[in-house]
């Protein structure tokens, strides 16, 4: 019993990462339509800034974090406008192609500025926490409380503010949106900017349990593809509860059947539903 | 009696885009299906043509049922079709598009491709030989190698009709042949349809320019709303007060 | 006569052939043949992803997968005793029969959905390498696969695979009977149903072409032909790991056949050597190759979408154009060349 509950909180810290990556990710790719296979070299160079502020610079944790997020909410943006509108055009072949140049730029960039070796970020938050007769460290608490007011936040963005909206209005038409005056561009720029502050934030608060290394963000960037499309491309709601469900299933699937082939899970799961409903889950057949 | 639609129905969501329709194709005719812009011409195509399957109704091609194949099946038993907007390969040459439209009726595999055996060889010629036919019947022999990107609209549509045509098919469907043609180059199309007539293929055939129609059609299916009002030879219709009324205007002449 | 007329319009691609087999007595180095070696194995592999991506039109993401399956099936078998020839063909069918599977899981899907199903199947494989010591040996992999054995040769006496230059001619065998299957494809009328699927595939079906069909049968033959180049890879190098069937080779593959041209012959082998070239050669600037790399991707990919065979094409039909304006219209017929297939052999 102890191990199943402890399993479920893991899986709830592992459902964070999973949910934020995924969310920066469907803003990416299910409303601007962008392959961005990068993504998951964005979480990583994401922890390595936090990592670099705190260890030369000597941040505190938290305010690593928050630079960590707007840094790389700027590199996102240079990267929507330097990588991606060019291509925007062209097949969407030739943006994964582009984002899969991105991915050696960056994978390669850290190693060369950071030296190979995976780095480890002090835990700021060290000590444990009982209740209810578990034991759980308190940084993987944190995870879970600050990913889900992050998600919060986001959420009251995009619903309540006049910017936020504007990235739904892209998301339902994007000829409307332009007709009625939104700027696609500026949107573009700032959804790139959130969809990798996020992923920098998720990054960020994982590393100090997990290594910060330049392949962290390789299967991670996967999971986040087949989250979304098993959600639902540009599902906001579908990433988030996709990304919960996939972490609650690797951690219990991990712990009580097998825990070498827990990845294996998302990557099956995925090619079975596929053939079933060739167009995802929530996908309709473009007629 | 050729082809049969019976009491075709295609709902979508809501929207009853055919309903309860019967069409009787004889062969050897030219039966053209006319009617306001969503009445319904074009959803009765892609369910003559198989691209999805009717809500309820049946389709029987020479007495078989075959409601519901999928394209390539109905392609195989001899139903083609051309497309409003133009389709064809636009990445090919003239040539490969016609040699594709022959494609159901060659065996040619891996391989026959590659070990170049007498199969391979054989239908190799007889697509190339048809080909050339079909370029003559439709008056693009000079194109032969030219991209398709190349040729004006007008070639173009011409184009599909021969692609059609390299299926040796039974029934042509052909859905407004000359969308966005101007009136002086209609009659080249409409000479080509006449031939494809006199060739033994039946029609149906969409169109909007009535005085086309009117030529061309031995008979004629109103569609008004998704229902069939009106059927019989172009002289009957053409006084129909409910065509008139739905469709013609008032000023027209037969 | 027809040796004569060959000779003539071909001239360039045979002094190409001509260089590429007196490449290793010509030059001294074993590094660079080693190179040569490699990128001759990459090219292979983009050859065969040129078949379902470029000529079919269908963005599988699994290739590397299937090369590693290919290589585990030569590596095991062959220390297990078989011969390499037999193995390799063993690896091939099972690549092929593995594909067909997959292909009907994955096929019915389209575009970004397909993608990403292949990729995850690719990714599945990686993992289960990794995973499975008892039939993989797991992360450490297999090591001591047997070089093939020599074959009795008239005049030299034997040809030895355990040398490099043995290995070298190995390698350039396969891929002319690569590109001789790519070539025989490309120009019948089976490659022409895969082009016209890749082009408009509700049209492909309407004028009959079983596009479902079409694009398992493509995607099984490259299938096959990839699992054939992963067994020849597992000889040469002697040992594989998980990273043999890692996604980061298809992405490679998919780089070199981007930059060499996708849908023609010559593209994806022009894209592989140039590109293993380049990044060997940037081996005095270090560790900031792959950056390099990347970096040149974007761009390359950015200004030359159709890659440069694409582009060499593109400029050979302003070039015959600017030729016919000058020209009287005799027969009208151009002599254009789409798709790396010259016009007065149609398919």
């Amino acid at each position: 019993m102890e191990l199943f509950f402890q399993q479920v909180l893991n899986g709830a810290m592992l459902g964070s990462t999973y949910a934020m990556v995924a969310l920066g990710l469907t803003l990416v790719f299910g409303i601007l339509h962008v392959p961005n296979f990068a993504h998951g070299h964005i979480y990583m160079l994401g922890a390595y800034v936090t990592f670099f502020l705190i260890t030369l610079y000597g941040f505190g944790f938290w305010p690593a974090v928050i630079v960590s997020m707007l840094m790389l909410g700027l590199a996102g943006m240079v990267i929507e406008r330097l990588v991606f509108r060019p291509l925007k055009n062209q097949p969407p072949i030739n943006m994964f192609i582009a984002a899969i140049g991105l991915l050696l730029l960056l994978e390669n960039g850290v190693i060369v500025i950071w030296g190979p070796g995976a780095k480890r970020i002090p835990n700021p938050y060290p000590d444990t926490v009982s209740f209810l007769g578990l034991t759980t460290s308190q940084q993987r608490l944190i995870v879970i409380v600050v990913a889900v007011v992050m998600i919060l936040l986001l959420q009251l963005f995009i619903k309540k503010t006049l910017h936020g909206t504007s990235i739904e209005a892209l998301a339902q038409d994007r000829e409307g949106a332009q007709l009625v005056g939104i700027n696609v561009n500026r949107v573009s720029s700032m959804t790139f900017a959130i969809s990798a502050a996020l992923a920098a934030a998720a990054a960020s608060l994982m590393a100090p349990i997990f290594m910060v290394s330049s392949t962290m963000g390789s299967l991670l960037v996967m999971k986040a593809f087949v989250i979304i499309i098993l959600g639902g491309l540009g599902s906001m709601q579908g990433a988030i509860l996709g990304g919960y469900m996939l972490g609650l299933i690797e951690a219990l699937g991990g712990g009580f059947i097998s825990a070498a082939y827990k990845d294996v899970f998302a990557f099956g799961a995925l090619v079975l539903i596929l053939a079933l409903k060739p167009t995802g889950l929530f996908g309709k057949e473009p007629e | 009696m050729l082809l049969t639609a019976e009491k075709l129905t295609k709902r979508f969501d809501g929207l009853v885009a055919n309903d309860c329709i019967t069409i009787n194709l004889a062969r050897g005719e030219i039966l053209s299906i006319i009617g306001p812009n969503g009445a319904g011409k074009s959803t009765l195509f892609n369910l003559v043509g198989g691209m999805f399957p009717p809500t309820s109704g049946k389709v029987y091609l020479e007495g078989e049922d075959v409601t519901g194949l999928k394209p390539h099946s109905m392609a195989e038993r001899g139903i083609a079709r051309t497309f409003q907007t133009t389709a064809l390969f636009d990445e090919l040459r003239v040539i490969d598009n016609l040699a594709i439209g022959h494609r159901v009726r060659t065996k040619t595999g891996l391989w026959d491709a590659l070990l170049h055996t007498p199969c391979w060889r054989r239908e190799k010629e007889e697509t190339e030989v048809k080909a050339m036919e079909t370029l003559d019947f439709v008056g693009l022999r000079d194109e032969v190698f030219y991209p398709v990107s190349t040729l004006c609209q007008e070639a173009q549509k011409r184009l599909a009709v021969g692609v059609a045509m390299m299926s040796d098919p039974k029934i042509i469907l052909l859905d407004e042949p000359t969308a966005g043609i101007i009136h002086e180059e209609t009659a080249g199309i409409t000479q080509l349809i006449r031939r494809l007539k006199n060739k033994g293929i039946t029609i149906l055939l969409i169109e909007h320019k009535m005085r086309m129609v009117m030529d061309l059609a031995d008979r004629i299916v109103v569609l008004n709303y998704g229902e069939k009002i009106a059927e019989g030879p172009p002289e009957m219709i053409s006084k129909n007060p409910a065509v008139i009324d739905a469709y013609l205007g008032g000023e027209y002449i037969a | 006569m027809r040796i004569i007329n060959l000779l003539r319009q071909r001239w360039p691609y045979l002094l190409v052939v001509a260089a590429a087999i007196a490449f290793p007595l010509v030059v001294s180095s074993r590094y660079y043949i080693q190179v040569m070696i490699v990128a001759g194995i990459w090219a292979m592999a983009t050859l065969s992803l040129n078949l379902i991506l470029g000529y079919t039109g269908q963005a599988s993401l699994a290739h590397a997968g299937f090369f590693g399956i290919g290589a585990y099936a030569v590596g095991l078998t062959t220390k297990a005793g078989l011969s390499f020839w037999l193995a390799l063909i063993l690896a091939g069918a099972v690549a092929a029969f593995v594909g067909l599977l997959i292909g009907l899981l994955t096929l019915r899907s389209r575009g970004h959905y397909f993608a990403i199903s292949t990729l995850c199947f690719g990714v599945i494989v990686f993992i289960v390498a990794g995973t499975w010591d008892g039939l993989t040996g797991g992360n450490v992999g297999l090591l001591g696969i047997p070089a093939p054995a020599s074959i009795p040769f008239p005049i030299i006496g034997e040809i030895s695979f355990a040398g490099q230059i043995g290995q070298y001619y190995l390698v350039l065998s396969f891929l002319m009977l690569f590109l001789f299957i790519m070539y025989r494809l490309v120009h019948s009328l089976l490659g022409l149903s895969f082009m016209a699927v890749r082009n408009n595939e509700v049209l492909a079906e309407t004028v009959g072409i079983n596009a479902f069909a079409n694009k398992l049968l493509s995607s099984v033959i490259a299938d096959f032909l990839v699992g054939v180049t992963g067994g020849i890879y597992a000889v040469l190098m002697g040992s594989i790991s998980p990273t043999t069937a890692s996604f980061n080779l298809t992405f490679f593959w998919l780089a070199y056949l981007i930059i060499g041209g996708v849908a023609t012959l010559a593209g994806p082998i022009v894209g592989a050597v140039l590109v293993t070239f380049l990044v060997e050669y940037m081996y005095s600037i270090g560790e900031y190759r792959l950056v390099a790399f990347g970096l040149a991707l974007i761009v390359a990919i950015i200004f030359f979408p159709r890659g440069l065979v694409g582009v060499s094409v593109t400029l050979r039909q302003r070039f015959q154009e600017l030729r016919e304006k000058y020209r009287e219209r005799g027969g009208g017929a151009g002599k254009n060349a789409i798709d790396g297939r010259e016009t007065d052999q149609a398919f």
